[in-house]
């Protein structure tokens, strides 16, 4: 097997991890609208729900957790680090 | 009859050769003392081979009487009745052992047969045994538990011997350890540990059972995998049937193009057949046509290329350099006064405290996610990128670069520190020396490939020649023998990088360093031509071995080993007493065929007329060996002061 690349492992995961995508809200979505769809994803995952389980993302989907819903609302709670993953979730939807 | 002019040819084209490419005192015969098992293996070959001779004499005489020619009958005689035996005896306990016994899974087995090979010495059956256990998927280094009782009769029997796990790191163990690399998935080790045989020089050959067994196998685990570049590599280095067909797929495979005939048929005349049949098939099959072929998607973003390339790099797949730098250049477009003031317009409306941080931080942020990129990425810098270089210099490319030296340099810096510290009080474990080297090769080679010569000259004058100079003498003088092969590789790989840097007294010093390692570097035509005189030196071993006092417990007598050395080591004695001897053997032959006689007249004074110009050939052959012998250890002391 190739020999995997722990940096470049970690770069990607955080790039798929960027709370827009996590959340499925667009970048200009307001800090009520975030709570909101962060409070509904945690119940749809509590609850079981098949849909809640996983997440798009430019390279496909991935799997959703409780502990990535959180971390992505604290991160948007916090300006500066909403302003540079506003400008990543900018690069990564598609023209 | 006219083969022992043949023979006599030989020989001297023989001892010619070990005159010019024998390397020093610790050559392959040079003191080598006669095993018993020499002896045992000599007298079942002579036995069988008369054996073997007498079956197919019983079988070919009447129709070698058909034969009217004179000439042609002697050379279809050279051939059945020498050429034919000598080729049984050799090559079938290999390919016994190798290509049945091993490929059923029994190595004691193998390693049994393959000790009835004659020519092999006790570092070979080593070699061998460690390179059947390492095609087996078994670590070749690793501590065997105890054999069991039968096994332990079976070795003491066959004198086999205990493996050593810090045994001798020959071109034997090398191949073994990149084998056993590639089979359990150390692809980076594996390569290296193959790449290494590079620094051999042009024509001339490990052990040929090595070119044959191991890069074989390599090449046929690499096409495993599918990658076709490695396959290619060592099907140019390698020997056998199965070379010429392991090329050709290569070579269909990566250009997608090759002589389909002739794959057939260096498929039906290699071995392997039923493993390399599906690469076989694959490249018969018809191609799909370019409409059916996958297309990548249009519309996909340089951003998106970005992620793509994170995951590739991720993933362990390789990546291209020049890919990168052409996302640096996508990237570098983004970054203009506009997108600037973008961002500290969006930081306003979110209310973000730091927003000309975020601004600076985003380029830093892609710069260290490109220079990942770089530092795992493979192939060259485009030309274009110096040939502009002040164009580039400012830009988010030209960072990379710069950044990309500096990391290359440290990475040579690092690896150079490792490689062996001479002011340890225990020099490390030879295969310690052995990666540390390979990593330090590996850095400087990096960077020479991807920053040119006169980074390299800037590396080596800063301390790489005294590291790798230095190491490669220490390695050579604290392993002796058991680190002749791998300090034959570091001296050549100085002299490699000295004639590079123009630094001609390194290069020159060093070249004879090698020299002194022992090393024997025959072509396979050189190595034909030899064959004679290991014959020689074989059955005179065994004689001396028979007849040695020392065998009975005694010592022996001064008079017997002078003429025991003149006979063995002085080619003024033995050529003139062997050219006697075929000159006599052929004026007999001549006498009773009285028609010839006046052929034997002129052809005779000719004859001597030779055999002392050979006399003086060699006279001067023996003066030229005892002044190169001389100078190399004069050289072997300038060396340390450096």
């Amino acid at each position: 097997m190739p020999e995997k690349n722990l940096a470049a492992e970690n770069m990607l995961r955080r790039h798929l991890a960027n709370p827009f995508l996590v959340l499925s809200l667009p970048v200009d979505a307001g800090i009520e609208q975030i709570e909101r769809q962060g409070q509904k994803i945690l119940m749809m995952l509590s609850a079981g729900m098949s849909e809640s389980a996983s997440y798009q993302t430019p390279l496909g989907s991935r799997s959703l957790s409780e502990e990535l819903v959180r971390e992505a609302i604290a991160e948007l709670r916090d300006p500066d680090r909403r302003l540079i993953h506003e400008w990543w979730a900018r690069a990564w939807r598609k023209p | 009859m006219n083969i022992g002019a043949i023979l006599l040819i030989i020989y001297l084209f023989s001892r010619f050769f070990k005159n010019k490419d024998t390397t020093g005192s610790a050559s392959t015969w040079a003191g080598q003392e006669t095993s018993s098992r020499t002896i045992t293996v000599s007298v079942l070959t002579v036995l069988l081979f008369f054996i073997v001779t007498y079956v197919i004499m019983v079988n070919c005489q009447p129709y070698l009487d058909q034969i009217n020619s004179g000439w042609l009958r002697d050379i279809a005689w050279f051939i059945i009745y020498l050429v034919i035996p000598i080729t049984l005896l050799r090559c079938v306990p290999p390919w016994l052992a190798w290509r049945v016994l091993r490929h059923l899974g029994h190595s004691l087995p193998a390693r049994i047969i393959f000790w009835f090979t004659p020519g092999e010495a006790q570092t070979d059956l080593i070699g061998f045994a460690r390179l059947v256990e390492a095609s087996l998927g078994h670590d070749p280094n690793a501590l065997k538990p105890p054999p069991s009782t039968l096994s332990r009769r079976l070795r003491i029997f066959f004198m086999l011997g205990e493996q050593q796990p810090e045994g001798d790191l020959d071109a034997w163990a090398v191949a073994a350890d990149a084998l056993y690399a590639e089979i359990s998935g150390d692809f980076h080790k594996a390569a290296q540990y193959i790449l290494s045989f590079n620094l051999l020089p042009r024509r001339s050959q490990a052990p040929r059972l090595i070119r044959i067994f191991a890069f074989e196998q390599f090449a046929l685990h690499s096409a495993r995998r599918g990658a076709w570049g490695a396959v290619a590599g060592c099907a140019a280095f390698g020997a056998g049937r199965s070379m010429p067909l392991l090329r050709l797929l290569a070579r269909g495979h990566l250009t997608g193009s090759c002589n389909r005939a002739l794959l057939v048929l260096y498929w039906i005349i290699a071995p392997c057949r039923l493993a390399t049949f599906p690469y076989l098939r694959s490249l018969l099959s018809p191609q799909p046509s370019s409409d059916d072929q996958k297309v990548a998607p249009s519309d996909e973003t340089f951003q998106i290329e970005h992620l793509r390339l994170l995951q590739d790099a991720a993933e362990g797949r390789p990546i291209e350099l020049a890919q990168v730098l052409s996302l640096a250049a996508a990237w570098q477009s983004t970054f203009t006064s506009e997108s600037h003031a973008a961002i500290l317009a969006r930081g306003m409306a979110v209310g973000a405290r730091d927003s000309h941080g975020v601004a600076d931080a985003i380029p830093e942020e892609i710069l260290a996610e490109l220079e990942e990129l770089v530092a795992v990425s493979v192939g060259g810098l485009p030309e274009e990128l110096f040939e502009n270089w002040d164009e580039w210099r400012e830009t988010l490319v030209g960072t990379l670069v710069i950044r990309l030296r500096s990391r290359l340099f440290q990475n040579l810096e690092e690896s150079a520190a490792q490689f062996y510290d001479g002011d340890a009080e225990q020099p490390p474990p030879l295969l310690q020396c052995w990666n540390t080297w390979l990593a330090m090769h590996d850095a400087t080679e990096r960077l020479g490939y991807l920053m040119g010569t006169e980074d390299v000259a800037t590396a080596w004058y800063g301390g790489l020649q005294i590291t790798a100079w230095n190491g490669a003498c220490r390695v050579s003088n604290s392993y002796g023998s058991k680190g002749n092969w791998v300090s034959y590789l570091m001296f050549s790989w100085v002299v490699r990088v000295a004639d590079i840097v123009e630094d001609a007294e390194a290069a020159r010093v060093n070249r004879n360093n090698a020299a002194t390692c022992g090393i024997p570097l025959y072509t396979t035509f050189e190595s034909f031509l030899r064959l004679p005189l290991s014959l020689y030196k074989w059955f005179s071993g065994c004689l001396r071995r028979i007849c040695s006092f020392a065998w009975w417990g005694r010592e022996t007598p001064r008079a017997l080993r002078n003429i025991r050395s003149a006979l063995l080591d002085r080619i003024t004695i033995v050529l003139p007493v062997g050219g006697a001897v075929v000159a006599v053997s052929i004026f007999l032959s001549l006498w009773s065929f009285s028609d010839l006689v006046v052929g034997s007249l002129v052809g005779l004074p000719i004859l001597v007329a030779g055999i002392t110009l050979l006399y003086v050939l060699a006279l001067r052959i023996e003066k030229k060996r005892q002044q190169e012998g001389t100078q190399m250890t004069l050289e072997k002391e300038v060396e340390e002061t450096v």
